[in-house]
């Protein structure tokens, strides 16, 4: 258990914000999806819908832990192209 | 496109494979184990389950479709859950625990409000988790623990009704809960003995109840408000996929604080009156506390309602009566502020889904207090449109549950639900202020990292202290976990870089792995929140439990055993005197050897006796009615075959052909008749 501290005041004992890593490149993203340049949002919404029926973890609950594991990566990508992709459709 | 679409195809191969042999073998799993779905409500809750490929709401030991979330325990220390828990509270105000799911993972200074509105005492522990104190049986109970009694109970009544163990669950909490609150509903079950396999989001589960056999594709807004809680939930259905979009809502709104608008009313009405508070007095408490509840429900039926509290309390001058009438206007205006208060979070679950309202098919209402007019007012005018009555308010996240329960046992194929995140997380960085890592709504599972630094030069170590809320400053924002990264190898600030990953899984718990990506030193946590219990307090808790659970066992089959055995005794010695000199001496005095057996049995409160001599008893009795039948021309009379209608049931095996005459068989024979009437 984590009892809550408060943080040590005064004493630099925190952090500073960097950046963001290991983002995913909307090309990459698009890779994943099997989606082109030119997709539609519908198209791409469509592409991440099919591919989360399939590898979705729920699908794998009956499988052992590995197998778990590699499909809620799988997810969290899909998950990640999808937010990518079309976050960038409406800017 | 198919040139990148290869590039991901191993993995994909791999995973699709495994889906394939998944559903295989779960079929044949979906037939050994049920996995039910639980509504645990603040004020009711609700179990289903999967039957003939659609899911159903399973009725609990009294025949009833939804349970009261109410635990008690009696002077003598029984404890009571459910409706019998309920019906009690008004004679055991302060050990009758209802709405506790207010206190689940909660800190005492996140309830101080919802303290004051409960007749039963609350208290902080010495970490500033709540606990709740039981006097009957002198002890403090985590909210957990009293959820997990209901959990206990419901997975027992729908074990006797599916006629399989159940210990397998999806249990639903409000979509709004934060991480503390659901890591401690998950506890709840466990303390229980069931395997929650997912925790998912109560709008989200209604709407996979009412899109389950539909096959079209729309955007549904999801309104629950329920006893304790209040969320709101934009979802798209499509081929298949249920994909939240957004998710708001309001964690301390719901039925409870509707009643709590007539207690008051009617409190502060006989005060001025009186000049007594009848809140101070917590049996008094509790009688106004369900006078307003069903005052409410009848107001959404009729325009006015009658409360009538005669004796409510006692003065100098003798007893004190309410006698009012409550119009629905009245407690429309009482509760303007509140309905007012559900508008807040339909419109930034709308702005958070980029939507506007033309664009939403549906409107689903969930949860009791959708039934107020007023509130289906609200919803008419946010929306623009009739909300859809199809789905039983009650009913219909249980029914979700079921279904997603149903998608885990690989029963229901086709079906996916992709959850978002109802509130940011993040971390503390420099100056109090949080720096969110996943901003809320975002699709579960969810993984990120991000780099930070150190805010001082020379500094070897980092308090990584996770925040879940949406405010600015840290304090104002609920904290999930505090932990430390030591060994940094001392540089100037800003030079060394540690790496702080956030995962979420299905069920929206968190883990959190920090690692120095110069030392590649780790450190890693899964958040069981600051208010939630620790693993060795579960695991005593689920001892202690079933310990509990064994031994009201006991107790149950005492009372059941004593209660057949006296019945059993009754009605022998009944048949004894009424077919008098008609049973042969020899059989007579056998009967009556096992009687005075019997009889010592239950006077010395021995259950194991009580047992054997039932059934040495009844051995007797039915060679007595053997012995009946064999007499040539007897009138056999009321010697039932079987004898008394004990815990066997009448006409036992002496019933059989015993070669009998024919007007044997004409013996007036009515076991209903027999049976004693059992208080």
């Amino acid at each position: 258990v984590f009892a809550y501290q408060a943080p040590d005041e005064g004493d630099g004992d925190v952090f500073s914000r960097v950046g963001d890593i290991g983002n995913m490149s909307a090309r990459k993203a698009r890779n994943l999806l099997g989606v082109d340049r030119n997709a539609s949002l519908k198209d791409i919404k469509k592409a991440w819908r099919e591919m989360s029926r399939t590898y979705h973890p729920d699908k794998m609950a009956a499988m052992d832990p590995e197998k778990q594991k590699e499909a809620e990566e799988m997810q969290q990508k899909l998950n990640r192209a999808k937010e990518l992709l079309t976050d960038k459709k409406e800017l | 496109m198919m040139k990148s679409r290869i590039q991901s195809m191993p993995r994909a191969r791999t995973a699709h494979a495994g889906a394939r042999f998944s559903s295989r073998r779960s079929s044949v799993r979906a037939r050994a184990e049920k996995v039910v779905g639980i509504d645990l409500g603040t004020t009711n809750s609700a179990v289903a389950a999967m039957e003939g490929g659609k899911p159903t709401i399973v009725t609990n030991a009294e025949g009833q479709r939804t349970t009261p979330s109410v635990v008690a325990y009696s002077k003598t220390g029984d404890q009571l859950v459910g409706q019998i828990a309920k019906r009690q509270a008004v004679v055991n105000p302060e050990n009758t625990f209802f709405s506790v799911k207010r206190f689940i993972g909660r800190r005492m200074e996140e309830v101080t409000s919802e303290c004051t509105q409960v007749p039963y005492t609350v208290v902080r522990d010495a970490n500033g988790n709540v606990k709740i104190q039981c006097s009957n049986i002198d002890k403090e109970f985590a909210a957990e623990e009293i959820s997990a009694q209901v959990l206990r109970k419901l997975c027992e009544d729908a074990g006797k009704f599916l006629g399989e163990k159940v210990d397998k669950a999806v249990i639903t909490v409000p979509a709004y809960f934060n991480d503390s609150q659901r890591q401690a509903t998950k506890d709840a079950g466990k303390i229980a003995g069931i395997e929650v396999l997912r925790i998912i989001n109560e709008p989200t589960a209604a709407s996979l109840a009412y899109g389950f056999e539909k096959g079209s594709n729309e955007t549904i807004l999801v309104f629950d408000l329920g006893g304790g809680t209040f969320d709101v939930s934009v979802l798209e259905v499509g081929d298949g996929v249920f994909e939240v979009l957004s998710t708001s809502g309001d964690t301390h709104l719901g039925g409870d604080d509707f009643d709590k608008r007539i207690v008051d009313f009617l409190a502060d009405d006989f005060k001025s009156a009186e000049g007594i508070d009848l809140r101070t007095d917590k049996q008094a408490l509790q009688r106004l506390m369900e006078a307003a509840e069903k005052t409410k429900q009848e107001l959404s039926s009729t325009t006015q309602s009658s409360v009538s509290l005669p004796f409510i309390t006692a003065t100098a001058d003798g007893p004190k009566h309410i006698d009012t009438t409550i119009t629905r206007q009245k407690f429309e205006e009482l509760c303007a502020d509140l309905i007012d208060r559900c508008r807040i979070p339909v419109e930034s679950a709308l702005s958070d889904a980029k939507l506007s309202l033309n664009e939403i098919n549906e409107v689903i209402l969930v949860g009791g207090s959708t039934r107020i007019p007023a509130v289906q007012a609200l919803v008419r005018s946010l929306t623009g449109r009739d909300p859809n009555v199809t789905v039983n308010p009650d009913e219909v996240v249980a029914l979700g549950a079921a279904v997603q329960g149903g998608v885990l046992a690989g029963e229901v194929s086709d079906i996916v639900l992709l959850d978002v995140t109802p509130l940011s997380l993040g971390l503390e960085t420099l100056g109090g202020v949080m720096t969110k890592i996943i901003p809320r709504n975002t699709t579960l599972p969810t993984s990120k990292s991000e780099v930070f630094s150190t805010a001082a030069d020379g500094q070897t170590s980092v308090e990584i202290n996770v925040l879940q809320g949406e405010r600015e400053m840290v304090t104002d924002n609920k904290s999930l976990g505090n932990f430390r990264l030591d060994g940094i190898p001392p540089a100037p600030r800003g030079v060394p870089q540690v790496e702080v990953k956030f995962d979420i899984d299905a069920n929206g718990i968190l883990s959190v792995t920090a690692s120095d990506k110069g030392t590649g030193k780790q450190t890693d946590i899964k958040i069981t929140g600051a208010s939630t219990l620790s693993d060795n307090e579960v695991e005593s808790m689920m001892k202690d439990a079933e310990a509990n659970a064994d031994a009201d066992k006991e107790k149950r089959d005492a009372i059941d055993t004593k209660n057949s055995a006296d019945s059993m005794l009754y009605q022998t010695k009944k048949q004894l005197t009424e077919l008098g000199d008609k049973i042969p001496e020899d059989v007579k005095s056998k009967v009556e050897a096992k009687l005075g057996e019997l009889e010592e049995a239950i006077n010395s409160d021995n259950t194991e006796k009580m047992k054997a001599a039932q059934e040495a008893l009844q051995q007797e009795v039915m060679a007595m009615g053997q012995s009946m039948y064999q007499q040539p021309g007897a009138d056999a009379g009321a010697a039932g075959p079987g004898g008394p209608g004990g815990p066997e049931g009448p006409g036992g095996p002496g019933a059989g052909p015993s070669g009998a005459a024919d007007d044997v068989i004409d013996a007036d024979f009515s076991p209903s008749e027999d049976k004693p009437k059992d208080k």
